[in-house]
């Protein structure tokens, strides 16, 4: 996976979010990781909005999405990113407690590139993790030419 | 006989019978006196024979007597007149009164009235002539004329008299008049009677003929008719020719016939071939007058029954006819006069009754027969003698020889010519076969019958052009009209005209097409809607049944299904919900728990080779203490926050459910009231943010108190907890009533909510913000308080300008 690519993960559990990156630096995935704690928030960061941090024009995004947020849920921020000319470049993968099929589809419909479920044993979460990585080790990232439409 | 009597005495003449001996018997007069002879007395007595002079004395007084006798008791009157004008009497006889009806001495002597007078003015001097002519030549004369008698009678006398003369003079006349007007009438009777004897015998429908001494002395003309004889042979009877040969002989044969001798009139019947060749059926009646011993004279009436006879014998035969059709036929046919007493019965009769002969049937009397008049049998009898009228009657009858039959009587009277009722005739049937099978039909009818006196529903007959013929209704009360208002009637006249056409539009398809058409309607009924079901069963070429049966209770069922449709789907949603937070919710700190005690697991593992492979204490405490003060508390921090977590969930699960269970009790509520209640729960956190209430007057709806509290205790606290935090907390409660509905509304001038989240806020353990305390519960409480309401709640909401809850509940109990 390249260097330069920065992950973003969009957890309104802290809990998972951190075990998220532990095991994701255990498997060597070794990339900056920005944690967001609801949708809005990531749409803030992505579309340089509100008053936190904006991404970085040139850098190449990763976004690892749960659905169910508050304010603005995954579903949505999906649809957003998707609906977006630059934003619809980066790879977004949904991870989730849900395994609900109709989820599922939704998300593929509206164009996520992967989608996990969180398992509740922690060595099968361990290992979903850990194969995350190696697909994030192959997968083509495209960098953002970071000029956002409206700005 | 001796008597002495005195000298000088003279005896009394007297007389005796004394015998002669010649045996003579001679009348003698006596006549004795005394005398004296010789001194002495004596008696001498003269004896005079005195027999001839006795007897003329005797036949002159006889004669006398006579006359007497005949002149008073003649039935007429004797007299002695003069040969003068007024025939002056010199006497009458007693029968003068009689037959004039006037006194003797009132005509004797022209003393009141002359003789003259008496007669009939018409006949006076009638016969004078004659009368004259006799006296003068001394003959006796005859007259008859008529007089008038005192009471104005005119009789016919008859007059015989003669002169009497003295000295060759006429000195007066004497007679005898009697009354003849018996006479004179019979003789008037007599003459008219010949005469229309004549006239009767020519014209009579019947032949007469009389025959004396073997010949035809009369014939008439029908008698000629029917004998075929001319006038031609007529001509040879009047010239005493002998008949024909074979007149003759038939003549011969009918006095031979009359060997009766006109004891009594008979008659026979026979054919005759007439001189004209003419077959003719006669009847000759006859009766004959003997006029002495060797000579009578025989009528003979012939009447032509030929027609009769002809018609007799077709008759006949046709009742030849008859009766063997009667008696072959498979009907029991009686016949008995008005007493009921039968005349004939006929052979299948017999096999009808099972009795064992036409003799023994023929003993029963139609009116007094035990049997019949148990089956009422004779009952119609009687009616049928006393009306004249045919009669029908079916009945079960056991007959007297244990025959068990139905039979169906036709009673008819028998009339004769005159249309006189002479008899009764009886025609029986046996109809056993086929009211056994009208029984089965019957049973059958019956329970048909049950089966559609079962059915609640109301069956009406329409024709083709939809008028209503009949119906049939367990419960009259159910039709919505007296059947007399709408029977009889088109469908346009009584129903809605929407429904009638539809109806019409539907019989006209049942009829050409056959088949059953089906269709619905609804109609509003003291203000309810009811709902009918309707079946259009072609029934005839030109009518159809309607089937109508009352759906109303199932449509409200089926109302009452949908609702509960509804209901289930929406706990189906619940439940799903329910599992979706099972899968998710209740996952997420699973997750966490897993996964922070497997590090837990990892960190003491790593801390346990630490401890074991380093001695040295302060490179232990430098590699362990990020590990004892950061990973280890944190990850003890994460799985005792998913526990509470789960538990929050949990609870949160189970007070849905409960609420789910719960069954509002609804009732009246003061909304004022209610809401200031709610208010006053509110109060520190109103205070402390400082928001303005404003509530304005509600109105009052029917619901349950508690479960309403908690909702808008709910609405409140969200509108508190989502304030914007750049103005001025606003919140404003109100309502009014719309459609029998209550409508209150909790407006805010908070955060407002993007409207693709309107559904999901109503969701279970949906927060739209993490940072506010919550359970995520609030609102799908709310929205179930008031399903359970039959209310709604939704919501109209401006991002960062504000929101606005509604509610809508029941105004007023409803039914």
């Amino acid at each position: 996976m390249e260097k330069d690519i920065t992950i973003l993960i969009a957890e309104d559990d802290q809990g998972h979010a951190t075990l998220i990156e532990k095991n994701l630096k255990r498997a060597g995935i070794l990339n900056p990781i920005i944690h967001f704690e609801n949708g809005e928030d990531v749409l803030n960061f992505l579309f340089k909005t509100g008053e936190t941090e904006y991404r970085k024009s040139g850098v190449s995004y990763l976004l690892l999405l749960d659905i169910r947020m508050p304010r603005i849920d995954g579903m949505d921020v999906l649809r957003i990113i998707k609906q977006d000319k630059e934003l619809v470049k980066m790879p977004v993968i949904i991870i989730t407690t849900t395994d609900e099929p109709k989820e599922i589809e939704l998300c593929h419909k509206l164009g996520c590139n992967s989608y996990i479920t969180k398992p509740i044993d922690y060595d099968k979460f361990v290992e979903v993790i850990k194969q995350l990585g190696l697909y994030l080790k192959i997968i083509q990232c495209p960098s953002l030419n970071g000029v956002y439409s409206n700005d | 006989m001796k008597k002495r009597f005195a000298i000088g005495d003279f005896s009394p003449l007297y007389e005796i019978d004394v015998r002669t001996k010649y045996n003579e018997i001679k009348t003698t007069e006596v006549r004795t006196s005394q005398i004296d002879y010789e001194g002495e007395v004596a008696s001498l007595a003269v004896i005079t024979d005195v027999t001839d002079r006795r007897r003329m004395e005797e036949s002159l007084y006889e004669s006398q007597r006579l006359i007497f006798t005949l002149m008073s008791n003649l039935p007429g009157m004797a007299y002695r007149c003069l040969n003068d004008n007024q025939w002056t009497m010199e006497f009458v006889s007693d029968g003068c009164k009689e037959l004039t009806e006037y006194d003797p001495f009132d005509i004797i002597d022209n003393n009141k009235y002359s003789f003259s007078e008496l007669i009939f003015p018409e006949d006076l001097g009638k016969d004078s002539d004659l009368i004259q002519n006799a006296i003068k030549e001394k003959k006796p004369f005859e007259t008859i004329y008529r007089i008038i008698t005192a009471s104005g009678k005119i009789k016919w006398v008859w007059e015989k008299g003669r002169g009497v003369y003295s000295n060759k003079q006429l000195q007066f006349l004497e007679g005898f008049i009697s009354d003849i007007t018996q006479v004179k009438l019979a003789e008037d009777a007599l003459k008219n009677s010949k005469e229309s004897f004549s006239i009767m015998a020519d014209n009579i429908q019947d032949g007469l003929t009389i025959i004396s001494d073997n010949k035809i002395v009369y014939m008439n003309q029908r008698a000629e008719e029917i004998f075929g004889i001319s006038q031609f042979d007529k001509a040879i009877f009047n010239k005493e020719t002998s008949l024909s040969k074979e007149e003759s002989e038939r003549l011969k044969n009918i006095i031979e016939d009359l060997g009766f001798q006109g004891v009594s009139p008979e008659y026979l019947e026979y054919w005759i071939k007439n001189t004209n060749n003419e077959l003719k059926y006669v009847r000759n009646s006859y009766s004959s007058v003997e006029l002495n011993s060797d000579k009578s004279i025989h009528y003979i009436i012939t009447t032509d029954l030929t027609e009769r006879k002809t018609n007799e014998d077709e008759l006949k035969d046709k009742e030849e006819k008859l009766r063997s059709l009667i008696d072959v036929a498979p009907l029991g046919i009686v016949y008995a006069d008005l007493s009921g007493n039968i005349e004939y019965v006929n052979p299948q009769m017999i096999l009808l009754l099972g009795s064992p002969s036409i003799e023994a049937t023929k003993k029963i009397n139609l009116i007094s027969f035990p049997p019949l008049i148990k089956y009422g049998i004779s009952k119609k009898i009687v009616e049928c003698i006393n009306t004249g009228k045919k009669v029908s009657y079916e009945t079960f009858y056991q007959s007297k020889w244990g025959k068990e039959v139905f039979i169906s009587l036709k009673l008819s009277t028998i009339c004769n010519f005159k249309g006189e009722k002479t008899g009764v005739m009886l025609i029986a049937e046996d109809v056993t076969e086929q009211k056994n099978a009208e029984i089965l039909l019957k049973r059958s009818e019956q329970k048909n019958r049950a089966i559609i006196d079962a059915i609640p529903d109301i069956i009406f007959r329409l024709s083709a052009d939809g008028v209503f013929i009949d119906y049939k209704a367990n419960n009259p009360k159910n039709l919505l009209l007296p059947p007399e208002e709408f029977i009889g009637k088109s469908v346009f006249n009584i129903l809605p005209r929407k429904l009638a056409k539809t109806t019409m539009l539907n019989i006209k398809t049942a009829i050409q097409s056959g088949k059953v058409q089906n269709f619905d309607y609804d109609l509003l009924i003291n203000n309810t809607l009811n709902y009918y079901e309707v079946r259009l069963i072609k029934s005839g070429e030109e009518e159809v049944l309607a089937i109508i049966r009352d759906i109303t209770e199932n449509k409200i069922a089926a109302k009452e299904i949908e609702q509960l449709n509804l209901e289930l789907i929406e706990k189906n949603k619940e439940q799903e919900q329910i599992i979706f937070v099972a899968s998710h919710d209740l996952r997420s700190p699973l997750v966490n728990i897993q996964g922070f005690s497997k590090e837990l697991y990892k960190t003491f593992e790593f801390v346990k080779s630490v401890i074991y492979l380093e001695e040295r204490t302060n490179v232990i405490r430098e590699r362990l203490s990020k590990l004892f003060e950061i990973d280890i508390p944190d990850s003890f921090n994460y799985i005792f926050t998913s526990t509470y977590k789960m538990d929050f969930l949990i609870a949160g699960l189970l007070k849905i459910s409960r609420l789910g269970k719960t069954i509002p009790h609804k009732k009246e509520t003061d909304m004022n009231q209610l809401l200031q209640v709610v208010l006053n729960i509110f109060e520190y956190q109103i205070k402390e943010k400082n928001v303005n209430i404003t509530l304005q007057d509600l109105p009052s709806c029917y619901c349950d108190e508690m479960m309403i509290n908690q909702v808008f205790s709910n609405l409140i606290d969200n509108s508190i907890k989502y304030l914007s935090p750049d103005r001025i907390g606003e919140i404003i409660i109100s309502g009014c009533v719309e459609n029998e509905n209550a409508i209150y509304c909790v407006k805010d001038n908070g955060i407002g909510i993007q409207s693709n989240y309107y559904g999901k806020i109503f969701e279970l353990f949906h927060q739209l913000d993490i940072t506010q305390k919550g359970e995520g519960l609030g609102l799908a409480i709310a929205k179930k308080i008031i399903e359970k309401h039959n209310g709604k709640i939704w919501l109209n909401s401006e991002q960062k300008i504000g929101s606005s809850f509604f509610i809508s509940l029941p105004f007023k109990y409803k039914v």
